[in-house]
């Protein structure tokens, strides 16, 4: 997985905004995943865009912050949510 | 999908359903009749006798052992996605008793089997049927919960079965407090206010397969907002009791663990509804002694602590 890589969002995951928290639901296992605030702001991200380079691109205006230690987070962050099946990411033939 | 039911040996429906039972159900009147008439009556549900259900074209959606002993089949005469108006739906108790209706119809047909009796089918329709065809109907949500109102306030008991809910809705019914529901608890949100629906008036304290339950004395005839929700924790006999406001993702998940009627077809649904409840229903859990003598201090604190509440 690089910033390059794609993915989509399974339709059988579903945000909810309970008090000041954030989860995850994934109904196809009825697993329920809490985001932090930084992941909440991900999510956000990642459901309007397509590919991780998008996210980084955005997130780079927005944060002052190295750009290594921000594409090694989005991935590790997208890397944790594909694991869960929360993420769906293409595959390159 | 297996299509079909199968045989069943069948008797001839009763003609004469008592009618000096009650015949407010989750807010609707049912009326008992021998005919299905075509009219329909606002918040009226006709439950009617049938010699033949058609099953032939239907598909088993689910075959389970109900915790009655019997093996039930709920099944649809078409592909088990989003239910459309007209949609048939067949409920079947093994030797029992077969309902059928369309979703929104206003109308259940009936036919006895070999081992149905009134009582057992009041028990099925009251217990299963109606929750079943309410929440296919998009009529209500439900939480397995019981309820009791305190001072006109709708305050839900919730737990894992064997929990204590029936105990302690039992003890508040023995003191009064109307009862709103025993078991299913039936709810709906309207401009972000969510309400208990009271069900049906007949209390099980003590689990017996098929048995309808005592007829309450003072049932709830009122639906009003859900004021507080309480998560029963059972705990030590000598334990302190204890009351914390639960939060976020815990408050979710208990929630969401006490879902009842959560059709795979609904659970985008659901799951907003139930976020939604939790964003706007004080919900707590309370530690309750696992010693039945000092269920009277539980039922004091809950009081106290309802009251206190704003709202």
């Amino acid at each position: 997985m690089n910033l390059e890589s794609r993915y989509t969002i399974p339709s059988t995951v579903l945000l909810q905004c309970i008090d000041d928290e954030t989860l995850l639901f994934n109904s196809s296992n009825e697993l329920f995943f809490a985001l932090n605030e930084m992941g909440a702001v991900m999510w956000e991200m990642m459901s309007k865009s397509h590919s991780l380079q998008e996210i980084f691109d955005e997130m780079v205006e927005l944060f002052e912050v190295d750009n290594s230690v921000l594409s090694n987070d989005i991935i590790a962050f997208a890397n944790t949510l594909a694991e869960q099946g929360l993420l769906s990411f293409e595959t390159k033939v | 999908m297996e299509r079909g039911l199968g045989s069943t040996v069948c008797l001839a429906a009763p003609l004469n359903i008592s009618a000096s039972k009650p015949s407010m159900i989750y807010g609707y009147h049912l009326a008992f009749s021998n005919e299905l008439q075509d009219e329909h009556t606002p918040n009226t549900i006709k439950i009617s006798p049938s010699d033949f259900i058609d099953s032939s074209t239907c598909f088993n959606i689910q075959v389970y052992q109900n915790n009655q002993e019997k093996n039930v089949t709920l099944a649809t005469d078409r592909v088990f996605d989003k239910p459309e108006i007209g949609q048939k739906w067949f409920f079947q108790v093994e030797d029992t008793i077969e309902f059928m209706w369309e979703t929104q119809s206003g109308k259940i047909s009936y036919r006895f089997l070999a081992e149905a009796t009134e009582d057992i089918f009041r028990f099925w329709l009251y217990h299963i049927v109606l929750p079943i065809y309410f929440s296919i109907g998009e009529v209500y949500k439900f939480l397995h919960a019981g309820a009791v109102e305190i001072e006109d306030k709708s305050v839900l008991f919730m737990a894992p079965s064997h929990g204590g809910k029936s105990t302690l809705t039992d003890y508040f019914i023995q003191r009064g407090h109307p009862l709103i529901t025993d078991d299913k608890m039936a709810t709906f949100e309207r401009e972000g206010v969510y309400y208990a629906v009271p069900a049906h008036p007949y209390h099980r304290p003590f689990r017996t397969v098929e048995v309808l339950g005592h007829l309450c004395e003072n049932p709830s005839t009122q639906i009003h907002p859900i004021h507080a929700i309480y998560i029963l924790e059972k705990s030590a006999p000598d334990a302190q009791i204890t009351i914390r406001t639960l939060k976020g993702i815990e408050k979710f998940s208990r929630l969401h663990e006490g879902g009842e009627m959560n059709f795979s077809f609904f659970t985008p649904q659901y799951v907003s509804y139930l976020a939604g409840l939790a964003n706007r229903v004080n919900v707590f859990a309370i530690t309750v002694p696992h010693d039945l003598e000092r269920l009277k201090e539980v039922y004091t604190v809950i009081t106290n602590h309802t009251l206190q509440l704003q709202g």
